[in-house]
This record gives structure tokens, C-alpha cells and sequence, in this order.
């Protein structure tokens, strides 16, 4: 009795791990906006910016970066399972990689590989931020310019 | 009342035992309906045999039996105490519930049950609590960041490893850059941006090209040519 009550106890455990074993990865999709930022300023109030109307909403968040000009130049919507890195190529000759590490109920978890198109390594970290925010990442230029990007989280697909 | 003799006892014997013949069940019927001692002897040895069949002797059981009786009883105690643990005394009362898992079927599905939801639990709550991390670590960078007010700066050096950088908001493991990394808030805290200055540019010095390196001044003596005079 006590044998096969261990024999049946262990199969249990073993189909319901086998369970968990084969979940699918999830898709999720990811809206990452390319900006160009020119003019460069002092930051504080009496200095504005100017931002352009598709991007209004990040305009608390890019008073804090020494330039005037903010301009939107590409914006794309990519779906990527999670748990798998993605190399996207940037419209503006950049190249992303991209990895969803987890997608909660009020966070994010993101590994991300930024380098511009002469091959240097701007960026290459693994953040955690919150699933409503969009994050920012930006670098400026050999000339008086810069360049960002804005990554938001859209959700599940 | 005449005595019955040997042969007739035994003649009655194998009557009763249902062994005669019908010749000799023909001379023992006609003994018994004539003489009142083999009746009595019938009687007799019909009630012994019907007294022998009612009562319930139990059959005495051989010491070395009972023995290994109970060396046998005693091993299964020995390994019920090891699996299940002592025994309790008294009288132990089998509830409805316990006589549920008394089935191994039952008792197994009751275990993946229990580990599913388990499971799910597990998995609902494994995400890294940043948050929490995050209220640990804000202390440590505002002690010696309490000086900087609007631009957070943390540098990260080039291409290496560090360690976590909290911001409400945005929650970094750790950064690699060709450049400069400086985490960019608000007064507030708020409204983080991971910003990367670039490395300045190398700067080449070209090297003019030198007509003299070593410094030597090589002086050239006019060796005069010789006139065909001196010949």
C-alpha cells in the first residue's frame, strides 16, 4: 500500500511538473519610437522645448535633456515572444537587441542592446521598469544633436 | 440382556460409521431391534459423535508455530514504527476525512491537485519583487546623492558591470557603454532617462615629417678637385 501510494504520488508530481514544463511562450508587443532632439539649450523653466505632437506625451520627461528640439522620426511596433532575443534594425540605421524578460501586472523586464550604425555600444543593460511608463534612453552626437529612443510596453498578443 | 461380544461391538461400529455391507446392515438392524444393549450401544455412541461434532475444539497450535508468529507480528511492528512512527495507545478514532487518503489513488490525486494550485501560486508570485529591492537601495544612493538635485549622475565607467541603480521608476541590473552612462530625474526623483555621453573623440597627432632626425648636421667638405697640374 505505502509503495504504490508513493509510485502514484510520484507520477502526479511528475505530470503536473511536465505541466509547467511545456508552457508556451507568450507573445508580447513592444512600441519603440525613434527621436531626434536638436539645439541645444540650459535646461530650466525659462528655456521651453518644443516637441513634436506624437511624442507630447513624454514632454515632462524631455524638459530634463539639454536640447530644444524634439522630433519623431520613425515609430515601430514589433511582437517578440518572451524569453528569446530579437535584433531589430532601426530606421535610422541603429540596431536594437531586444529581449522580453518577464511581463507582470505593473512591471516590465527588458534587456537591450543599443549600438549606432558605426558598431559602438551606446547602451547594452538589463532594466525593469513599469508596464505604463515608456522608457527613455538617449545619446548625443559627434554634432550638436541627439538621438533617443522611447520604449513602451503595448502588451500581450 | 445378553452382552455383546467383541465382534458384534465392531459390527455396530462400522453400522454407525456407515460402513457395513447391506448384507451385514440387514443382520446389524435385526441385532439392534433384538437386543436393548446393542441399541443402548448405538444410542450411545450416536450422541459421543454428535457431542464430538458441536463442541468447537480449537486445535492446539505447536509452540514453534506460535513462534514464529509472533517474531513475524513483531517484524511488521518494527516496520510500521519506521514508517509511520509509534504506535499510539488507545483506541484511535478513523474519522470520515482520514479514511479518505486511505486509498493510494485518491492520496496521489489529492498531491497533484495540491501541487497544481501550488504551482500556479508559485508562478503568480515569482516575479522578482523590484519594488522591493528598489525601497532597500533608494536609501543607499540618496545618502551621497542628496547633494545632486537635478541631475542624478551615475557614472558607469566603460563596458563594465555594475551595480544595481535604482530609480523609482526605472530599475537597472547592470550597464555596459562605449561612453558615459548618467541617469537623468527630475528634482522630484521622477521622470528617469538613461542618458550616454559619448567618449570624445581620439585625438591623433600627426607627426611632421623630420628631414633630420638624429639632430646631426652632416657637413659636406669640398674636397677640391684635382688639377690635371699636379699630375
Amino acid at each position: 500500500m505505502f509503495i504504490r501510494s508513493i509510485a502514484v504520488i510520484f507520477i502526479a508530481l511528475s505530470l503536473s511538473v511536465s505541466v509547467y514544463a511545456d508552457k508556451k511562450p507568450e507573445n508580447v508587443t513592444i512600441n519603440i519610437k525613434t527621436i531626434t532632439c536638436s539645439g541645444k539649450r540650459v535646461v530650466s523653466r525659462k528655456n521651453p522645448i518644443v516637441v513634436h505632437d506624437s511624442i507630447r506625451n513624454l514632454k515632462s520627461k524631455l524638459k530634463q535633456i539639454p536640447f530644444k528640439n524634439f522630433n519623431l522620426v520613425s515609430s515601430e511596433s514589433i511582437t517578440i515572444p518572451s524569453e528569446s532575443k530579437q535584433q531589430i534594425k532601426l530606421k535610422n540605421k541603429d540596431s536594437l537587441g531586444l529581449e522580453l524578460l518577464y511581463l507582470k501586472q505593473d512591471r516590465v523586464g527588458l534587456w537591450l542592446d543599443w549600438a549606432d550604425k558605426e558598431g559602438m555600444r551606446l547602451l547594452d543593460t538589463r532594466l525593469h521598469f513599469d508596464c505604463m511608463e515608456t522608457m527613455l534612453a538617449g545619446a548625443d552626437t559627434e554634432s550638436d544633436t541627439c538621438k533617443m529612443l522611447a520604449i513602451s510596453v503595448e502588451g500581450k498578443k | 440382556m445378553n452382552k455383546l461380544t467383541i465382534k458384534q461391538q465392531q459390527r455396530l461400529q462400522k453400522y454407525i460409521d456407515g460402513e457395513s455391507s447391506t448384507i451385514c446392515k440387514f443382520f446389524t438392524k435385526r441385532l439392534i431391534e433384538r437386543n436393548e444393549e446393542a441399541k443402548e450401544f448405538v444410542d450411545s455412541m450416536l450422541n459421543l459423535s454428535l457431542g464430538i461434532k458441536q463442541s468447537q475444539i480449537k486445535p492446539r497450535v505447536n509452540s514453534d508455530e506460535l513462534w514464529n508468529k509472533i517474531s513475524l507480528r513483531l517484524d511488521q511492528e518494527e516496520k510500521a514504527r519506521f514508517y509511520l512512527g509509534e504506535r499510539r495507545s488507545g483506541a484511535v478514532e478513523k474519522s470520515g476525512f482520514k479514511n479518505l487518503f486511505v486509498n493510494p489513488y485518491f492520496t496521489g490525486a489529492s498531491v497533484a491537485l495540491a501541487s497544481f494550485f501550488l504551482g500556479i501560486i508559485i508562478k503568480s508570485q515569482a516575479v522578482p519583487n523590484v519594488t522591493d529591492v528598489a525601497s532597500s537601495t533608494i536609501k543607499r544612493y540618496s545618502d551621497f546623492s542628496s547633494n545632486i538635485p537635478s541631475l542624478q549622475s551615475v557614472n558607469y565607467g566603460n563596458s563594465r558591470p555594475t551595480t544595481r541603480a535604482i530609480s523609482p521608476e526605472i530599475d537597472i541590473d547592470w550597464v555596459k557603454s562605449d561612453g558615459h552612462v548618467r541617469l537623468l530625474s527630475s528634482p522630484n526623483g521622477a521622470n528617469n532617462i538613461i542618458w550616454v555621453k559619448r567618449r570624445s573623440a581620439p585625438i591623433y597627432i600627426r607627426k611632421k615629417p623630420i628631414k633630420n632626425p638624429g639632430g646631426v648636421k652632416i657637413i659636406e667638405e669640398q674636397i677640391p678637385t684635382l688639377s690635371r697640374g699636379n699630375k
